[in-house]
């Protein structure tokens, strides 16, 4: 709860006249410390009764060969339209809880890097996860450094001679 | 709302009471970090962090409805679990907008079918054609635009066939 003086009822009365000061303080505890439309929220337990509208990049581009340069994911939801075999993309920095979906909606093979010192499941650090054609991820942030996948691992099918088919 | 009273429209000075009411109800009705929040519909532009559990609605038991897109059940929840299907049995997404999150779980041993509503469409399908969801799959859709639901299976859909052609999953 704000910080905030009243003069006659609650447990803050202080029986007496607020000062200029109190009185503004009450306006300055109360604007800076309750959320408004916009905000950036951190909340014990949440329940929404109706819908729920999460960031979604319905058109991302691949780029580059490295990590520098593929292109950073900015949205819980991602979905990768137009990519070349190997370029990249990038995933925001890693934080516990955060939570990102990839979609590769492309008939490319591509590569997630992690941000820059960060990495993903038991991989090196910078080191990117292949994201088949068609396929889709979500991971997991479990540290301010490292993600794990939380989706269904991938089902690799190889023929008689050892080439994958999917 | 908070209840306040307001000088303007009561017409007098307030009392040292509703001075101090209105700060007190403020106080105790708006958000802060930290709180347990209900809400109604929530718009996630930046980021979220819950510390705590995160419940959404849910419709736990929806019945698909025979037919065409018209036909479909609405859903009408974050969460909606089907219980209760004929094969190729429909429900239908709520009116697509960006961002907007729905799960589909088919919870029976049918075939049924995602519809999106009139004038909508899914992935790249067809406007109006709908997203075939096999027994006891789940499906994530997240809007894309006003138009468009983008969905996301997080493992491809494997079919198993015996030696006659028949599907056995």
């Amino acid at each position: 709860m704000a910080t905030i003086v009243t003069r006659s009822t609650g447990v803050t009365a202080k029986g007496t006249p607020l000062t200029t000061t109190e009185l503004d303080n009450n306006f300055i505890n109360l604007n800076d410390s309750k959320y408004e439309s916009g905000s950036d929220i951190s909340v014990g337990d949440i329940t929404a009764t109706g819908d729920i509208v999460v960031g979604v990049s319905a058109s991302v581009s691949t780029n580059g060969t490295d990590q520098a340069s593929a292109t950073l994911l900015t949205s819980t939801f991602n979905v990768v339209t137009t990519a070349t075999a190997s370029q990249g993309v990038k995933l925001p920095t890693a934080s516990a809880g955060l939570y990102i979906t990839v979609k590769n909606d492309t008939s490319a093979n591509i590569k997630l890097y992690p941000s820059s010192g960060g990495s993903i499941e038991d991989e090196s650090t910078d080191a990117a996860i292949d994201l088949a054609a068609k396929s889709v991820l979500t991971l997991l942030g479990v540290s301010s450094t490292k993600y794990n996948k939380v989706s269904p691992p991938e089902i690799a099918i190889y023929d008689s001679s050892g080439t994958r088919l999917n | 709302m908070a209840t306040i009273t307001l000088r303007n429209i009561k017409g007098s000075p307030l009392t040292n009471t509703e001075v101090d009411n209105n700060f007190t109800n403020l106080n105790t009705d708006k958000y802060e970090s930290g709180d347990d929040i209900q809400v109604g519909s929530a718009v996630v532009a930046n980021d979220l962090s819950v510390f705590g559990e995160a419940s959404f609605s849910t419709s736990p038991e929806v019945t698909a409805a025979a037919g065409a897109q018209a036909d479909a059940t609405a859903l009408t929840s974050t969460f909606n679990i089907v219980t209760v299907a004929t094969a190729n049995a429909g429900v239908k997404l709520p009116d697509v907008t960006s961002g907007k999150y729905v799960i589909v779980v088919n919870d029976t041993d049918e075939i049924i079918k995602v519809y999106p509503e009139s004038g909508e469409s899914i992935d790249t399908l067809a406007t109006n054609a709908s997203l075939e969801l096999r027994a006891r799959k789940a499906l994530t859709v997240v809007g894309a635009s006003n138009t468009k639901w983008n969905s996301f299976k997080t493992a491809p859909d494997v079919a198993i066939f015996d030696s006659t052609g028949t599907r056995l999953n």
